[in-house]
């Protein structure tokens, strides 16, 4: 099968044969050519220059090599390729027994590029796995799928990307069979629930990331259905034989693993080194940035002009629901609710009417149990659905097609860069002008740019901000935090979930127990917002508590360094048009058993995209110390 | 607090739990993906018994039933499991993706009439919400097994 893969499949690239060698001449004619050098066999191997100047191979399962310090030398792993391709190196016992693959059959892209650049006769392999490989994904071309944010699962609130494949099959439309196409996907395997350890062991490249094949559906029912996150799919315009090489390339892949890092060599990057491997001349990893967000894989390929050739978009649970009650009459929607709790209720409605009413309350129901039905079928949510569904299936006709418009202004590509750089100029009751300088690893704040992000959610990893003042001394830290997460959930007649925040840092505060100390501060709230105008305009309120910390700090009686506070926050946010966002928040909070018992702010921040990636905002705060106005220049990148 | 913890540093980490006893626990979304694990564990999609599962989804190792989408009987049943939810809503509507995509796996030529075929049986397809897997892909079969439909991939 290596041998009709090579000849086959992957022959459309490779150049014609030339006569048979020996494998000393190959290797003869490698070294003269210097193959080991050339950018696609070093991208196929994942070697990239070590600080101390070397190379180093990224994949980290030694099966993936031959030679004994393949991973470090891609010219000794080129000649040992070579040998195991041409069937000179044999497993050994111990390899045997694991069940890993014969070297011709475990590096099927790597023999078709050395088999393009030195023409060889391949040997006739038997290769089961690959066969079997081959006949499930029968490649055809490429997508790359970006599952949206979704903050209630914080190991997604930035979102996921991985690889569909679609499969090869005149006889059925792409559109019939998508949910049968193939899903790679590139994750870490966690081995903890422990949530330090976790955090812990993603961080530091504990856990072993393995490129994984599934059918596609099983992600679409994952992320549409279970987690309702909206799915944006990027189709590729690769070569036929680029296509058939990623797919052997991932096959070699499959034999190893990668130390898994969130913040860097995370499923945005890996899925990127793949296709790079299959089309080196794209300009992908260049263009990443570290954090590695899986919005910037789509972004990179957006900087290789025409690679893209068509983006679709795979609604949620959600979506869909809401887009079967936009402009139902209110008495229907009222049966869709009613129906969604007590699935005997009557439904005195025409027929067309009664489709539709049950269509959208089988979907409620969905997004309502979406935990609970694939674990527990036979739970309440089961038991509704069933009877639901089975009043809808004896009206025995069918439903109409549900289209939903793609909320183009929230494709991932259109997002503004994730990190920040902001100069304001401004001036503070209490220090005269100011001067501030800051900066943001990520991602998104309810102030930034709103295309390309959710619409009320806030993601921000480590922003910090520096400050020099006319009264007054030197540069300052007036804020450093680790993480400003706020996530607003509109509140609706079927959806009462609540609005959370979390916030955890440094920052300077200013009110009676604290003239502009720095403290550090841990904050989180919960509470309701309403939303309408779809979402462009909110109002949200939210019950705090938080903690401070700061030997200025005049706190409690018995601990001035420390105190707690709880209260009220509150505020709302307008976008008054895809560029220009304004929002203002208040809080109050309340400290007992402190020497100081209550402190409050006040904000009002307008910001406008002047042009993509830069924009200019008017910035307004109020606390019991001082009064604050600011010009802001903010830069996207 | 949990929550916070986690949030602090971690980017697309996808859930790759997998039931440590897939094999008697089936194709379903449940095992496969979450290993039949609720509350916190499911959020973090974690299994003790490290990657067992994944040999499903290795790429040079998965030979299950589970990740076959070529046609014919045993796709069929892995489809309806993982698909089952909404299977259900689409039958019950009498058409939609999933109906499509059922009826290129049993080699259907006519999606619509599968639909109305399906949609017609509903009742004895899923005739409880605990109805097994197994005997929901049987009645599916045997629906699509019907002559009008002329279904060419159900061996």
């Amino acid at each position: 099968m290596l041998k009709a893969l090579v000849l086959g499949s992957l022959l459309a690239w490779a150049m014609p044969a030339r006569a048979a060698s020996s494998l000393q001449e190959l290797i003869a004619r490698a070294r003269a050519l210097r193959l080991a050098e050339e950018p696609q066999w070093i991208k196929l191997g994942h070697w990239h220059k070590t600080l101390l100047g070397g190379l180093k191979s990224e994949a980290d399962g030694p099966d993936f090599f031959l030679a004994p310090d393949g991973a470090r030398d891609p010219a000794a792993e080129l000649e040992a390729t070579l040998r195991g391709v041409l069937g000179s190196i044999e497993l050994k016992e111990e390899e045997k027994a694991r069940g890993l693959l014969p070297p011709p059959c475990r590096f099927p892209a790597r023999a078709a590029w050395l088999h393009a650049k030195l023409g060889f006769d391949v040997p006739e392999v038997s290769c089961p796995r690959l066969d079997e490989y081959w006949r499930r994904l029968q490649p055809e071309s490429v997508s790359i799928i970006f599952s949206s944010y979704y903050l209630n699962n914080p190991a997604s609130a930035f979102g996921h990307t991985f690889l569909r494949i679609r499969k090869n099959d005149p006889a059925v439309s792409p559109e019939k069979r998508e949910l049968l196409d193939a899903g790679i996907d590139y994750s870490a395997t966690a081995d903890t629930s422990n949530p330090i350890l976790y955090a812990f062991k993603g961080l530091t490249g504990l856990f072993r990331g393995y490129f994984r094949l599934f059918p596609y559906y099983y992600k679409v029912r994952e992320y549409n259905d279970y987690e309702s996150r909206d799915i944006w799919e990027y189709e590729l315009s690769l070569t036929p034989a680029q296509v058939a090489l990623l797919a052997a390339h991932v096959f070699e892949l499959g034999s190893t693993w990668f130390d898994y890092y969130y913040i860097d060599e995370n499923c945005s990057y890996q899925v990127l080194a793949a296709l790079e491997a299959a089309a080196p001349e794209l300009h992908l990893l260049e263009e990443l940035k570290v954090p590695v967000v899986p919005a910037d894989t789509v972004k990179a390929l957006y900087a290789n002009p025409g690679l893209v050739r068509a983006v679709r978009y795979r609604p949620s649970a959600m979506t869909q629901f809401r887009a079967r009650i936009d402009g139902m009459p209110r008495d229907e929607v009222e049966t869709v609710q009613t129906l969604a709790r007590n699935p005997e209720a009557r439904v005195s409605f025409s027929s067309p009417e009664q489709i539709r009413i049950f269509d959208a309350a089988a979907d409620l129901v969905d997004v309502r149990y979406a935990k609970d039905l694939p674990v527990e079928p036979d739970g309440e949510g089961g038991r509704i659905k069933q009877r639901v569904l089975e009043r809808r299936a004896s009206i025995l006709q069918p439903s109409a097609e549900l289209v939903i418009r793609p909320p183009l202004d929230k494709r991932p590509d259109q997002g503004h860069g994730s990190q920040r750089i902001e100069t304001d100029g401004g001036w503070s009751s209490a220090r005269g002008a100011m001067l501030s300088l800051g900066f943001r690893l990520g991602l998104h704040a309810l102030d930034d740019p709103p295309a390309g992000y959710p619409e009320l959610s806030q993601i921000e990893f480590f922003p910090l901000s520096l400050r020099a003042y006319s009264r007054g001394g030197s540069v300052e830290l007036e804020s450093a935090e680790l993480v400003d997460v706020v996530s607003l959930h509109a509140v609706s007649a079927f959806d009462q979930s609540l609005s959370w925040k979390v916030r955890a840092g440094a920052r300077r505060l200013r009110d009676g127990g604290c003239d502009g100390c720095l403290a550090g501060a841990f904050e989180m709230g919960s509470g309701f917002t309403l939303a309408m105008a779809e979402e462009r305009f909110a109002l949200f309120a939210l019950g705090d508590v938080a903690i401070q910390a700061s030997p200025s700090l005049r706190g409690l009686e018995r601990a001035p360094a420390l105190r707690a506070g709880v209260g009220p926050s509150g505020g709302a946010r307008l976008r008054l048009s895809d560029r220009t966002v304004w929002i203002a928040s208040a809080q109050w909070l309340y400290f007992p058993a402190a020497l100081v018992r209550s402190g409050w702010s006040l904000s009002s921040t307008l910001r406008w995209e002047a042009r993509p990636g830069l924009c200019l905002g008017l910035d307004w705060r109020r606390q019991i110390g001082a009064t604050e106005a600011a010009l802001q220049l903010l830069f996207y990148y | 607090m949990r929550k916070m913890l986690v949030v602090a540093g971690l980017l697309c980490l996808s859930t790759a739990a997998m039931a440590d006893k897939y094999g008697t626990a089936g194709c379903g979304l449940g095992s496969m993906v979450f290993g039949n694990q609720k509350g916190i564990v499911q959020i973090f999609a974690a299994t003790t018994n490290g990657t067992f599962g994944s040999q499903t989804f290795g790429i040079t190792t998965g030979t299950s039933n589970c990740v076959d989408t070529s046609g014919g009987l045993a796709s069929i049943k892995s489809f309806t499991e993982t698909n089952r939810e909404a299977l259900a809503k689409d039958i019950s509507r009498g058409q939609g993706e999933t109906v499509k995509n059922l009826a290129v796996l049993a080699g259907c030529s006519d999606a619509s009439a599968v639909g109305s075929a399906l949609q017609k049986n509903y009742s004895s397809i899923f005739p409880s919400a605990a109805a097994p897997s197994g005997q929901v892909a049987d009645a599916i079969l045997s629906t699509l097994r019907g002559k009008a439909l002329a279904c060419g991939k159900l061996g």
